[in-house]
């Protein structure tokens, strides 16, 4: 386990001149406070400088390194460069590690990094190790990937979130960088490491075979048929390459899509909308079109009225001018026979004499009482009169109010339902204005193309292996015809392969039992201090995933969905304190300003479990985040050092040891 | 339990199980190359090869039988 | 007897009328809002009488094809000698309805106006019954 001991820089960042931190042997805390910009950042760079040669900002970029040195420094003393020393002990052995970078010979003013050499040397004991060995004793004290893990700042955390989404890219490379600081690569190199020794022992059996008369031919038909496998292998390693490839940009995409579901819908809301407008629109014509018909001819509907009791009036008249005609007749008639009887001077229809009297009564009644209508002239009034009805009933016509109404209902009805949807519309194009169409549209596209392109790999993929599996089979064949001869070396070759083979399967087999249980381990032992951390009372603890992602479990059994930016801080520190316990590989946790998102409440909780987390830690925290009394009174013995980083100018800062 | 034990513990334990007739040393000589090359696979490939060479060559037949 | 008119027309404010409730109610054609007009005057017991300053806008044949409007006003109002005079006459008068009622009501709407007219007239009928 690595233990830092002491940080000894010069001229590095606003540290001007020499300027030392020293670690206490004992395990514990160390405290070192600064105001922003003072230099806390700084000092973690340092000794990411020291261990890799890097300095990164915030942002995760590099910074280029010509920029470090001492402002001051530089503009009083000509002096450039900056150094760093690193003493640290790992596995009972003490080391010095010596990073600088100078101006190159004969350089008076640097100006870019060009102008710069890096010297790096590292002492192992009384020893100063040769460039080789230094380098890979570096990358197995602390190699670089999972740096993240022991070197980080406060939004460093918010990348775990991504580990809940298995799919996404940085959540496998923080799975991978997890796995790594876990072990898991020791079991899956192993295991690719003894396959290709398996197959290279096939080789040298084929090699072994064809050296033997007896076993000539099969030696020659094995490394054909291994020389074929190999192909076969090479092209399903390159389209396993391509799909990895593929799955990424795949996980960036969804990345990209899952910012953009919002603008798609909204565009597509905007085609549904402009369509339900056209269709308004269409209606809306079609019903004013009718209403404009029935509008034309409503006048008749108005009229009935007056037309009602004009008929009234005129078949109250036509029935007595029928009543009239038909008396007319019968009188006319009577007329006839009382004047043929004048004349005659008889009755006709009893034949009798008619007397003088007689005669002048029958003449008096022809005269005045015998009513002198005119059949012909009542006959055509009649008709007039009929003719007259007949034309006022063909122009009857009911009123179509009621219709009129419903078809201008249904006219307003459309012009509400195009009004709301221009409304939203107008939301919309609002929302909308600055976006590029295309480039959605693309990316839909193109995300499709990966998904297609995934499956077509896939599928030729599966056929590579179909036919690894029967060439292995024809290789199996003749392997065991081989078997048959006696042949010192090939039984030699023999054992090997099968012995690596076999060691091949137990890191497999290994592989997955040993991913359950760290994946177990870590589960309860970050649940354990996650409940140390939380100050809910109905959270019960935490659940891991297959990509080490960490879901609060509530009390019912039921995972809490949603995080705050403080619940985010509590599940990442529970990780980092339960792989530090279940790391072969441990060291040192330097926090910068971890407690920005933290409540008075959880930044307490946090401190207490501190000295749980790791032997050795290192905060470089700002007074307003965390109060010195407060952390005293928390910390207590644990806490073992406590500097402040003062200003001494806007470019210079000096490293104060407060206890 | 470190680590570094529970990783040799599980591998053993399917060891014991699936694969007794491989020696624990050399299972565990393997590990540790892995482990101490993990950013050096040409190294560690070439380390275990020896190891295997090695562990074969005490045991091969005809060392067994003398010749 | 006066000869029946050949072409008949509006007075000028009657023909501003005309052209606000064409827009206002939405009919197709002036003839349309016209007819309208003639009934509204009619169905509101309106005899025909002498109406002053018209201009002219219709030719009797086109806007009486067929003759049936003719007919309708020569049943209607059987003493008139001039039916196409007491169109007119009544035509201008439905307008100067019109006006009056869009004057009182300017939200009104002309098929609330029929249905209010005709539901009078139901009215009318049953208390005739």
């Amino acid at each position: 386990m690595l233990t830092i001991r002491s940080i000894a820089l010069t001229d590095f960042g606003p540290f001007k001149g020499e300027q030392r931190i020293e670690f206490p042997d004992d395990t514990g805390v160390a405290i070192i406070y600064g105001e922003n910009m003072r230099g806390k950042t700084t000092l973690l760079n340092a000794i990411r400088y020291a261990l890799f040669g890097k300095v990164i900002t915030r942002g995760a970029t590099q910074v280029a390194l010509h920029q470090i040195g001492n402002w001051e420094t530089a503009k009083e003393k000509g002096r450039y460069g900056f150094k760093v020393v690193l003493e640290f002990e790992h596995e009972g052995a003490k080391y010095q590690l010596t990073r600088e970078h100078r101006p190159r010979t004969g350089v008076t003013t640097p100006q870019t990094d060009m102008d710069y050499q890096q010297d790096c040397y590292l002492r192992k004991g009384g020893t100063v190790l040769g460039p080789d060995e230094r380098d890979s004793e570096l990358a197995r004290i602390m190699p670089e990937t999972v740096s993240r893990f022991f070197l980080f700042d406060g939004e460093l955390l918010q990348q775990y979130e991504e580990l809940l989404r298995n799919e996404s890219d940085m959540g496998r490379n923080i799975k991978e960088a997890i796995e790594r600081i876990l072990g898991v690569p020791v079991l899956t190199n192993g295991r690719s490491d003894l396959s290709e020794l398996a197959k290279d022992a096939q080789r040298r059996e084929a090699k072994a075979a064809q050296k033997n008369q007896k076993t000539q031919s099969l030696g020659n038909q094995h490394e054909a048929l291994l020389k074929q496998r190999d192909g076969l292998q090479e092209e399903t390693n390159r389209l396993k390459k391509k799909l990895e490839a593929q799955r990424v940009s795949k996980a960036s995409q969804d990345d990209l899509l899952r910012s953009t579901e919002k603008t798609k819908a909204l565009l597509d809301e905007r085609s549904r909308l402009q369509e339900s407008i056209a269709a308004a629109d269409s209606r809306f014509k079609e019903k004013e079109d009718r209403r404009k018909e029935l509008l034309s001819v409503a006048w008749k509907g108005l009229l009935s009225n007056r037309i009602r009791s004009t008929l009234d009036a005129l078949e109250v008249e036509l029935k007595s001018k029928r009543g009239a005609y038909e008396r007319a007749i019968v009188s006319t008639d009577m007329g006839e026979r009382l004047r043929r009887a004048l004349d005659d001077g008889q009755c006709s229809s009893c034949g009798q004499e008619i007397s003088g009297a007689a005669r002048e009564r029958i003449e008096k009644l022809v005269a005045e009482v015998l009513p002198k209508e005119d059949g012909v002239q009542t006959e055509a009034l009649i008709q007039r009169l009929e003719s007259r009805i007949a034309a006022l009933k063909q122009s009857e016509a009911p009123s179509n109010a009621d219709v009129l109404q419903e078809v201008q209902d249904a006219i307003d009805e459309q012009k509400i339902i195009k009004a709301t949807a221009e409304d939203r519309l107008t939301d919309i194009r609002e929302q909308t204005k600055n976006l590029d169409e295309t480039e959605v549209r693309r990316l839909y596209s193109e995300y499709e193309n990966t998904i297609a392109e995934i499956s077509v790999l896939q599928g030729g993929i599966r056929l590579q292996e179909e036919a690894v599996k029967s060439i292995n089979e024809n290789i199996g064949k003749v392997e065991a015809e081989m078997a048959k001869f006696a042949d010192t070396d090939l039984d030699v070759e023999r054992a090997r392969k099968e012995l690596c083979e076999k060691l091949k399967s137990l890191f497999a087999g290994a592989v997955d039992a040993y991913r359950e249980r760290l994946r177990g381990r870590v589960e309860k032992d970050a649940t354990a201090l996650f409940l140390k951390l939380t100050s809910e009372p109905e959270y019960k603890g935490l659940r891991i995933n297959d990509s080490y992602g960490l879901t609060i479990v509530h009390e019912d059994g039921s995972a809490v969905p949603v995080r705050s930016a403080g619940a985010e801080h509590i599940v990442a520190l529970s990780l980092m304190g339960a792989l530090q316990r279940n790391a072969p590989l441990r060291g040192p946790i330097i926090m910068d300003s971890p407690f920005g998102r933290l409540d008075e409440v959880h930044t307490t909780k946090v401190v207490q479990a501190l000295p749980s987390m790791a032997d050795q830690v290192m905060l470089l925290v700002y007074e307003a985040e965390l109060d010195p009394k407060q952390a005293r009174n928390e910390l207590q013995g644990k806490l073992r050092k406590e500097y402040r980083i003062t200003r001494r100018s806007a470019r210079h800062s000096e490293l104060e040891t407060l206890s | 339990m470190t680590p570094e034990q529970e990783l040799l513990d599980t591998i053993e334990e399917i060891r014991q199980k699936s694969f007794p007739e491989i020696p624990a040393e050399l299972v565990k000589q393997i590990v540790v190359i892995e482990r101490d090359f993990t950013e050096n696979r040409q190294e560690a490939y070439r380390r275990i090869e020896k190891s295997v060479g090695e562990y074969l060559a005490k045991t091969s037949p005809t060392k067994k039988a003398g010749v | 007897m006066a000869e029946d008119k050949k072409t008949i027309g509006l007075t000028d404010a009657n023909k501003v009328i005309m052209d606000r409730v064409v827009e206002r109610a939405g009919f197709k054609s002036n003839l349309d809002a016209a007819k309208f007009a003639f009934a509204l005057a009619v169905h509101r017991g309106c005899e025909p009488s002498p109406f002053e300053g018209v201009g002219t806008i219709w030719n009797v044949g086109s806007f009486d094809e067929g003759g049936d409007l003719k007919a309708l006003i020569q049943n209607l109002f059987p003493n008139t000698d001039a039916p196409y005079r007491a169109l007119e006459s009544l035509m201008n008068t439905g307008f100067v309805i019109l006006a009056s009622e869009m004057e009182t009501n300017p939200s009104l709407r002309i098929e609330d106006m029929l249905r209010k007219e005709t539901a009078a007239q139901g009215q009318a009928g049953a208390v005739v019954a």
